[in-house]
């Protein structure tokens, strides 16, 4: 037996794959030896210290490099041979030891006993599947004596026995029916008994493991990718990537330029900021990773791009490890593409505050002993901006830039709500509906939103041509942004499409297959 | 002596909620002292439990590495690359304070960290467009319902002269009938977190104790 390292499954000697989790058994894998408790290779048939084979004694093995498919059969072939037994069962090892073998009688009636006795509370390698648990189960328990592997007795609980009589060969059903009784049937019986329940190597999954799939079969996801790649990619090359539509659809111009129409929560977010003082302080919680900084960035450069021009005093904070070197790092591009403000007012990065809610509570009673340096090792205290800015109650907005549910509820109620402090968000696409309800309460707990890299397109078209409820235009970046995820949206519908009506087609192609078969 | 312990648990969990609802709740200034205090030690054991995260991580990939276990390169060069990142941000080789802003921190935050984990979100749509291939068919009415609305929202978000009627639909689907749903899930979110709260005050729930009610 081969005691799989990962899930604990005993597999047939000579297996290269788990019949039950598909890991594949490379020569360097080690196991420990029932017999010495020494670890050896796990493709060796005989313990490298003690000399004793691997296998579990009594039970049968299969022969080395022996094909699946004609192991089974070859069960059934074999019927014919000497009693009813081939040779790789002759020549199994005696379960007594090695000081004197056994009766055939006794023999027969131990290993009945060995494999039927045992009935402990099945064993949970499935369960656990942890390497642990299967070293475990192959060292077992220390007796000092010859016994079986300590996962076997868990691994072969009687009940499965009898659920599986599908597993029981034909030609050995039928060689049992013809032995007569006597001794030597009982040892035969014995073996026969063990050639059954030792679980048969699932085919399907195994030859699955062993054989890539053909190439073909992977050509349709190949190319539903390169078509993704492909139309992602368009419009974020070309210069105008849906103007060749025009000719396919009379009358409609797919080239002219597009506008968009701003939110009551975009124009909400929008007002609030504009309302800000020059040197207001506000709070913009970075809540992100680089996970999702492709899409974040877009809508939290959309707002800081407003908040600097209102020069207003900006302080940042994460929840997250990552978060401070992402706010950082667009931090410093948005800086380092405008000129010296007015005020002469930069940017102080607090960094990293681990504790998730609780910590966002903290921030409300005593910021400077929350956090006594800022990101680059600055004291607080020697920093003349935070000099009036004491608990979160001292900013004039906290902006909340997040892609997670969790960040966006820790800030609404550990900040918004005990300390009645304004709030405003800027979400990922996906978040823009969990974090609707929110914005539409009365009194709004969200003061205003944007969602995703269109509510960032708007956001830029609000800030640069100023207020304007519809026929927003795009900018050329926003535009350009949003045609690769328009493209990427169509290839999804395409697909979607595509495998609701080919669907029905390959469930009768499928079906038709299997009634010829 | 399991019991008595537990009650100990028990009874300190509830007593810590009690202080911190309270201080919430009420305006004396002596129990809201008290409250901060104990949701500053909640932090400062976040604080430590990831430093106690960091010692596991070690632990588990030396582990492998000292037995040969499967992959148990990729370990390698986990604890190599903490190492490094360790002595980086540690002993500082370039100018200013030791910690997170040193430049080879920078370095490495800018060069592996973002790549890797922007790459890997970025195979989500691949995923998604297999997923979508896969699983968004008609198979009752149910499903027609889910795929007929998954077209809307979708289109909705395509900015090519289809506007005003796709996104007004997909705005009044997610500001109608998806907000509903979201408004139970969270009214639902609420409830929980309360029935837990209360069976954590009362001694009911002790996440605390699993291993001991185990044994």
């Amino acid at each position: 037996m081969i005691y799989c390292p990962s899930c604990g499954t005993a597999n047939r000697h000579g297996s290269r794959y788990c019949n039950e989790c598909g890991v594949k058994f490379s020569p360097q894998m080690e196991v420990r030896c029932p017999h010495c408790g020494e670890m050896t290779t796990i493709q060796d048939r005989l313990c490298g210290a003690c000399g004793q084979p691997l296998s579990s004694p009594g039970l049968p093995e299969l022969p080395e490099e022996t094909d699946l498919e004609e192991t089974e059969s070859g069960v059934a072939d074999a019927a014919g041979e000497k009693a009813g037994v081939p040779d790789w069962l002759r020549d199994l090892p005696s379960p007594s030891g090695a000081e004197g073998r056994p009766s055939a009688e006794e023999q027969g009636r131990s290993e009945i006993e060995r494999t039927l006795s045992p009935a402990p509370p099945p064993l949970a390698p499935r369960e656990g599947g942890s390497q642990e648990r299967a070293a475990d189960l192959i060292a077992g328990p220390e007796t000092g004596t010859r016994r079986m592997p300590g996962g076997e007795r868990g691994e072969l609980p009687i009940a499965e026995f009898f659920s599986q009589p599908a597993a029981v060969p034909a030609g050995a059903l039928r060689r049992a029916a013809q032995d007569p009784p006597g001794p030597a049937t009982e040892s035969s019986d014995a073996r026969l008994f063990a050639e059954i329940v030792t679980p048969a190597p699932r085919k399907a999954s195994a030859a699955a493991a062993r054989s890539p799939a053909p190439l073909l079969a992977h050509l349709p996801r190949w190319l539903l990718y390169a078509l993704l790649i492909a139309a992602v990619t368009w419009p974020l090359v070309a210069e105008n990537p849906w103007a060749w539509l025009s000719g396919l659809v009379p009358g409609a111009d797919f080239g002219a330029p597009r506008s968009m129409t701003a939110t009551p929560a975009a124009l909400d977010i929008y007002h609030q900021i504009g309302s800000l003082d020059a040197g207001a302080p506000v709070l913009i919680a970075f809540d992100y990773d680089p996970a999702t900084a492709g899409e974040m960035d877009v809508v939290a450069g959309a707002l800081l791009e407003h908040l600097l021009d209102r020069e207003v005093q900006i302080v940042t904070i994460s929840l997250l490890p990552a978060g401070p070197a992402t706010a950082e790092r667009l931090l410093q591009t948005v800086m380092a593409n405008r000129p010296a403000t007015a005020t002469g007012l930069g940017y102080v990065n607090l960094g990293y505050l681990p504790g998730k809610e609780a910590a966002v509570r903290l921030l409300g009673r005593r910021l400077a002993t929350v956090l006594p340096v800022d990101f680059t090792g600055n004291r607080l205290g020697d920093l003349a901006v935070m000099e009036p800015i004491n608990t979160l109650q001292s900013f004039s907005l906290i902006l909340v830039l997040t892609s997670s549910h969790e960040h966006l509820r820790w800030w609404i109620e550990q900040a918004g709500a005990p300390y009645q402090v304004k709030l405003a968000a800027g979400v990922s696409a996906s978040l823009e509906p969990l974090a609707r309800p929110y914005y539409e309460t009365t009194p709004r707990q969200i003061a205003g939103m944007i969602g995703g890299v269109p509510g960032a397109a708007v956001y830029v078209s609000l800030h640069h041509n100023g207020e304007g409820a519809s026929g927003l235009p795009l900018e050329r970046g926003m535009s350009a942004r949003l045609d690769a995820q328009a493209a990427g949206h169509l290839v999804l519908i395409l697909v979607i499409l595509g495998g609701t009506a080919i669907s029905p087609v390959l469930t009768m192609v499928r079906r038709a297959m299997r009634r010829e078969r | 002596m399991a019991l008595l312990s537990r009650t100990v648990l028990a009874v300190a969990t509830a007593a810590v909620g009690l202080i911190v609802l309270a201080s919430l709740l009420t305006a004396y200034p002596w129990l809201d002292a008290i409250g901060g205090t104990l949701i500053d030690a909640a932090v400062i054991v976040a604080a430590f439990a990831l430093l106690a995260g960091l010692v596991n991580l070690v632990r588990v990939h030396a582990r492998q590495i000292r037995e040969r276990r499967a992959h148990w390169f990729y370990s390698l060069v986990l604890l190599a690359v903490l190492l490094i990142t360790l002595v980086a941000g540690l002993f500082p080789f370039a100018a200013g304070p030791a910690g997170p802003s040193q430049p080879l921190v920078r370095w490495l935050f800018d060069h592996i960290q973002v790549p890797v984990q922007a790459s890997l979100s970025a195979l989500l749509a691949f995923f998604v467009a297999t997923a979508a291939y896969r699983l968004l068919r008609i198979r009752n009415w149910e499903s027609a319902v889910m795929l007929v609305v998954a077209l809307i929202v979708l289109a909705g978000q395509v900015t090519l002269g289809l506007e005003p009627v796709l996104p007004g639909l997909r705005d009044w689907i997610l500001g109608v009938p998806a907000m509903a749903g979201v408004r139970g899930i969270l009214l639902g979110v609420a409830l929980g977190t309360i029935v837990t709260g209360i069976r954590l005050l009362l001694g009911i729930e002790h996440p605390y104790g699993e291993k001991r009610n185990r044994e």
